[in-house]
């Protein structure tokens, strides 16, 4: 799962990279309608996509291009209206809500844009938080959010509560949180939207650094040029359609320009 | 582990809205109160009915001459009871161990300007024997006493208590309506009882009481106005009174369908009325408690919809860091489940207080029986979880996106 090469964006993984068996995550004719009759809406037409392990993609577009929707199905936080969504092989659309909750707890980490922090739990438990559910007793919970506070640099906060902590600090509990069950995905939802330009700054680097150094597929969803232009691979929507699908760092150096 | 991490949430939920949670569990407080209760009184009423038998004394049957309430209508049936009769049941029942008759009527004890109003009871060698009375200090009283009819008594307890506070009552004349008697004991404490105060007598030599205090009044010349029987240990006491019935009434001519003069009851029947009447009290009170649980458990369901809607968003957290909806729904119902067991807890403390401040009051031996407490936080448990089920699930069926989008 390790790919060095596809997080510099040199072009080796992603669907074209790869045969299709060998993609993480694999959506084919995958669509999502809400609503019924009248009130249909179509918020994902029916998408190919396959991403690879340890890749970094970033998915953008303007709200309502049907990037959260899509994010949501990657997420396994939702199923496909149509079409399939594979994730390690494995096809979500049979799946029960407890299939799925596992899943989620074996396989992804979430950081959103509001931190999602629980607000009376100090970080320490908020990252500990979803050990629960892998069932870890107590203390060894304690030690890993302990652990993983270190490595986010805020080893000596880990009683804090949230409103305790700035921004870009909270966004660190919730990536670390995000970390705890080990995943193969880290999926961010405009994880620098609430914070300033520097601090963003700090929190690309340390996501980033999760893909380079330990090979966590990367995937950021985000209507923010500069931010989407970071990424080995970079999706654009509109209309609930994929818009373009690029990679290589020309491309990216010509999108990092502001 | 999934357990104790879920009780360490449901604590902290709750004390997060410590007035909300305590207010909410009010329901469950009394209704667990009052079960504990009825438990308590239960167990204590039974005890001293049990205490009260074993003070009259064991498989008896008591006779009076009162017409038999059985059959009481508008004819006014004057109740006859000799001592002849006695002497009659001793000789031709099977089983009859010993006859006690006795005469009883209130009298005003007096000594040294104080007063207490008291029964006086005119008893023979029998009655000391079957009643266990057991003499404290001084003596019972000797065979020539009895026959003679000397003015001679024994106090019970708290008549002694009454007219000579700590002082030491033996060898000292008290007046009884006006007629100097000397006390030569006193009976043993009884304790309080469910028929009232079972200390508040004086014995007297029956011989004494018919001559001395006795108006004289027309009619046998031997009448009781009690008599107790006891019956040999094993014989059932129910077939023992039938059979004092079917004498007495061949002695009396008495006809099938006739009122009876002489009312006959037995121990066991005081034990079953008794056990009617507890029964028709905890009836009472469970309707209560039931009532007060049925709407404690409403109150927890309302507040756990509050608890779940106020936490939308906590809900879509954990659920998408990997709470599965059977993990929601169990935290849920866990923390429902505490709600009710600190409420069953509340609910034990207040009980414990009012059997406390009960048994001070009354004298009765009122106590929680350790059963009833831990039935009583379990089941309070156990309305919770009911309680719970439907905010639980519906916490457990919500969307994760939708749930995080929540404020």
């Amino acid at each position: 799962m390790t790919d060095p090469g596809g997080a510099e964006g040199e072009g080796t993984s992603g669907s074209e990279g790869r045969g299709p068996e060998d993609a993480f995550i694999r959506l084919r004719g995958a669509a999502r309608t809400y609503g019924e009759g009248r009130a249909r809406v179509q918020a994902l037409l029916p998408v190919d996509l396959d991403i690879a392990a340890g890749d970094y993609v970033s998915i953008a577009g303007p709200s309502g291009s049907g990037k959260t929707t899509m994010m949501n199905l990657i997420g396994c936080l939702d199923r496909p209206s149509a079409g399939s969504v594979e994730i390690d092989g494995r096809d979500v659309a049979g799946m029960s809500e407890e299939e799925l909750a596992r899943l989620r707890r074996e396989t992804i980490g979430f950081v959103f844009q509001q931190f999602n922090l629980l607000p009376r739990s100090s970080a320490r438990d908020n990252v500990a938080m979803p050990l629960v559910y892998h069932g870890v007793g107590r203390s060894e919970r304690e030690r890993r959010a302990d652990d993983l506070l270190q490595r986010v640099g805020l080893g000596d906060r880990t009683t804090h509560r949230p409103n305790e902590l700035s921004g870009g600090q909270q966004q660190r509990v919730a990536i670390a949180r995000a970390l705890v069950g080990a995943p193969r995905l880290i999926l961010a939802d405009e994880p620098t939207g609430a914070l300033d330009t520097k601090t963003s700054g700090e929190i690309i680097a340390l996501l980033e650094s999760l893909n380079r150094e330990e090979g966590v597929t990367l995937v950021v969803v985000t209507h923010e040029p500069a931010l989407a232009a970071r990424a080995a691979r970079r999706i654009a929507m509109l209309d609930g359609r994929i818009q373009s699908d690029e990679r290589g760092a020309a491309a990216q150096a010509d999108r990092a320009e502001p | 582990m999934m357990l104790r991490a879920n009780i360490e949430i449901a604590l902290n939920g709750l004390g997060a809205n410590m007035l909300r949670s305590v207010l909410t569990t009010i329901g469950i407080v009394i209704g667990v109160a009052s079960v504990v209760m009825i438990a308590a009184l239960g167990r204590a009423a039974e005890a001293e009915i049990t205490r009260t038998i074993d003070a009259m004394g064991e498989n008896m049957v008591i006779i009076w001459p009162v017409a038999d309430s059985e059959r009481r209508g508008m004819v006014s049936t004057r109740g006859r009871l000799t001592e002849r009769d006695g002497a009659a049941l001793e000789r031709d029942l099977y089983g009859v161990t010993a006859v006690a008759p006795q005469l009883q009527m209130p009298v005003q004890a007096g000594f040294e300007g104080d007063y207490a109003p008291t029964t006086l009871q005119g008893v023979d060698a029998a009655y000391l024997e079957i009643v266990a009375t057991r003499i404290a200090e001084g003596r019972s009283f000797a065979e020539e006493e009895l026959r003679a009819g000397r003015t001679v008594a024994v106090l019970g307890a708290s008549v002694a208590d009454e007219l000579f506070g700590g002082e030491n009552p033996l060898g000292k004349r008290i007046r009884l309506n006006r007629i100097p008697v000397e006390v030569i004991g006193v009976a043993e404490e009884r304790g309080g009882a469910l028929t009232g105060d079972q200390d508040d007598f004086i014995l007297m030599p029956m011989a004494t009481v018919r001559q001395r205090f006795r108006e004289v009044e027309a009619g046998d010349p031997d009448a009781v106005d009690m008599m107790l029987v006891q019956f040999a240990p094993g014989m059932s006491v129910s077939e023992g009174a039938e059979e004092v019935r079917r004498l007495l009434s061949e002695r009396y001519h008495v006809r099938e369908g006739d009122i009876r003069p002489f009312t006959v009851f037995d121990t066991e029947e005081f034990s079953r009325q008794s056990a009617t009447i507890i029964g028709a009290f905890q009836a009472v009170l469970i309707s209560i408690a039931s009532i007060s649980l049925l709407v404690g458990g409403i109150g927890i369901t309302n507040i756990m919809l509050v608890v779940v809607s106020e936490r939308t968003r906590e809900i879509g957290i954990r659920m998408a860091t990997g709470a599965a909806p059977s993990d929601i729904r169990n935290q849920f119902l866990v923390e429902a489940a505490v709600l009710c067991a600190i409420g069953g807890l509340l609910g034990l403390i207040l009980s414990a207080a009012a059997t406390y401040l009960i048994s001070a009051a009354s004298g009765w031996a009122v106590a929680i029986p350790p059963l009833a407490a831990i039935g009583a936080l379990l089941f309070s448990a156990t309305i919770g979880i009911v309680a719970g089920y439907a905010p639980a699930r519906r916490a457990a069926r919500m969307n994760p996106i939708e749930a995080l989008r929540a404020t």
